[in-house]
């Protein structure tokens, strides 16, 4: 055999090895390298050799005699190394990221030494902070207020044609029940750390986040069409009824669905309202030309103009699942999050990476120190709380 | 790791960018200087003849179809230079005491040191250092191209978990890669370290 193939083959048989030592062979693998192993006595010995523990180490010893970046620049200053001159086409840097990040973990990643970073004051917090809960209040179309939490059935059943009852998971689900007379208007809204259930008569499913509302009425079906007024946050699982369209009103805007599943954002302190479609399909109305949405897209609405793009449901969801997920958000944006769930009031000290990128996930069931603990880590930015606020700085 | 990414890749080095060379050259210079040191016995040669390999690779750089064929064309460069090194030795009449070979080494001795190369090289590598998860969702998110929801499901985790190791692991790596070291090229590169790079 030709060295070039030689080598080639070696090169190969190498990635079997190492792919095993690292437990990453899949089983086509596995079974090559155990045909190559028994193929010969010295391909077995060689083998053992490759795997012998002292053996790595020793000539892993041996590569740290060796000096990369001096080499590098030696190599530079090289005479005949000639700088290439012609204009470079600028490749999207995700598609660059993705190509080396594969390569670098295909080959690997040497070893350098630690980097001694500056460590961060310990975390210390005058207070913490609970998380939100399942609460809402019931305003009635004659003003009348009711505070819905861990209230039972009764009065409010009669009052409002209105069962409340609580899921395995221990959330408050209301259902409206279809039995009243005239068509009342009601209105149920979570404050700052709240969060509701809402059963309609029509089988459809909608959950309230934190500081928002939902206006429906009582006769939902009436005038040919089901509609409800959102302001705020709101995931929505719309039953099927091809006779009649449910309609979700915000200020800016109207959806048109059928029976689907969709997220919609809507806070005045949001940039743009944002519409996402996990499943079906919905129109979106700025005006009076519709937006058609596909699953996996989301409309985002900006004072009625509205862009089409495509959408991380998990991040857009995240609440409706009971977490937090931080991944390509920036810094506010996750923060805002944040301070409607556990009410607070942000303070932004000089210099903060406002639209730095953060990451991680984590349950909003947890206290707010250990949310703000998650960021930290990142170290990009430190954490004070005193009372309801919270102060950000760098 | 799709022929989409490594093309890309390449095209940028034979473009002529020099980070992507930078790049190559950081990740294979160690393995070929083992290589080249347990062929000669000699660490300054050995490194001279791996950096004149490597500078053949930037002045051909146009040529290679794949990773791989960088690879053994390196290793070919250098076994070549290491070869004709012993053989000029030859001539000129030195003898080394701790070389007793008058043949030179084998073939079958090269390939061996160049498997332990190879082997060595990825075992030891910045990735392997990762606590168990970390180092299986930072594979699978960056070497297998898989999204968040496919690495939850097949790990038995959930996606808030495979967000949470995807940081923790980028941060480890971020931490054990020296300034110097871990240059541009990775910073540019990889846009969660270059967000928490400051």
């Amino acid at each position: 055999m030709e060295l070039n193939d030689q080598i080639e083959q070696a090169i190969h048989h190498s990635k079997l090895v190492s792919g095993y030592l690292e437990g990453k062979l899949d089983d086509a693998q596995q079974a090559e390298l155990v045909h190559w192993i028994n193929e010969s006595e010295h391909n077995r010995d060689l083998f053992e050799k490759l795997c012998n523990e002292s053996n790595l180490d020793n000539a892993h010893a041996v590569f740290s005699l060796f000096d990369t970046e001096s080499a590098l620049a030696a190599v530079k200053r090289s005479p005949d190394f000639v700088p290439y001159k012609a204009p470079v086409k600028r490749w999207p840097a995700i598609a660059m990221a993705a190509a080396v990040a594969g390569i670098l973990l295909s080959i690997g990643i040497y070893f350098y030494q630690a980097d001694h970073k500056r460590v961060l004051p310990p975390t210390a917090y005058n207070n913490d902070v609970e998380p939100g809960k399942s609460g809402a209040t019931l305003t009635l179309a004659n003003g009348k207020q009711i505070r819905l939490g861990e209230v039972g059935n009764g009065d409010l059943a009669k009052e409002a044609g209105v069962n409340i009852s609580k899921t395995d998971s221990g959330q408050l689900v209301y259902t409206i029940q279809e039995n009243s007379s005239e068509n009342k208007r009601n209105t149920i809204s979570t404050s700052m750390g709240e969060t509701y259930e809402i059963r309609l008569p029509d089988g459809s499913a909608i959950w309230l986040n934190a500081a928002s509302s939902l206006t429906y009425f009582a006769k939902l079906t009436e005038g040919g069409e089901r509609r409800v007024i959102l302001d705020g946050e709101g995931y929505f699982d719309i039953a099927k009824d091809d006779e009649h369209p449910f309609i979700v009103e915000t200020a800016s805007q109207e959806v048109r669905v059928l029976g689907t599943r969709f997220n919609i954002n809507s806070y005045k302190d949001e940039q743009a309202v944002k519409t996402t479609l996990i499943e079906g399909a919905v129109k979106v109305y700025a005006g009076s030309t519709g937006q058609l949405l596909k699953a996996g897209q989301q409309a985002v609405n900006t004072g009625g103009h509205i862009v089409v793009a495509a959408a991380d449901i998990d991040n857009v969801t995240d609440w409706k699942n009971n977490e937090f997920l931080l991944d390509n958000q920036d810094l506010q944006y996750s923060l805002r999050k944040i301070a409607r769930w556990y009410d607070l009031e942000i303070v932004y000290g000089p210099g903060v990476p406002l639209n730095a990128e953060i990451g991680g996930g984590i349950s909003r069931n947890s206290k707010l120190s250990s949310v703000l603990k998650l960021i930290e880590s990142i170290g990009l930015v430190h954490f004070r709380i005193e009372g309801r606020k919270l102060y950000v700085d760098k | 790791m799709s022929h989409y990414n490594e093309t890309e890749l390449l095209t940028r080095i034979a473009a002529g960018d020099q980070l992507a060379y930078d790049h190559i050259f950081r990740l294979f210079y160690k393995p070929l200087c083992f290589f080249a040191y347990k062929i000669l016995l000699d660490q300054a040669k050995a490194e001279d003849l791996v950096q004149d390999g490597l500078l053949k690779l930037w002045q051909r750089r146009g040529d290679f179809e794949s990773i791989n064929k960088v690879k053994s064309f390196l290793y070919v460069s250098v076994r070549n230079a290491c070869f004709d090194d012993i053989e000029h030795q030859k001539v000129i009449g030195r003898h080394r005491d701790e070389l007793h070979r008058t043949a030179g080494p084998s073939d079958e001795n090269i390939l061996e040191v160049l498997m332990q190369a190879e082997v060595v090289a990825s075992v030891f590598s910045m990735v392997n250092t990762l606590p168990d998860q970390c180092r299986k969702v930072i594979r699978m998110t960056f070497e297998e191209g898989k999204t968040p929801k496919q690495i939850a499901d097949e790990l038995g985790i959930t996606v808030s978990t495979v967000s949470n190791q995807k940081m923790r692991g980028l941060i480890l790596l971020k931490k054990r890669l020296s300034e110097k070291d871990v240059t541009l090229a990775i910073c540019l590169l990889l846009p969660e370290l270059h967000k928490i790079m400051r």
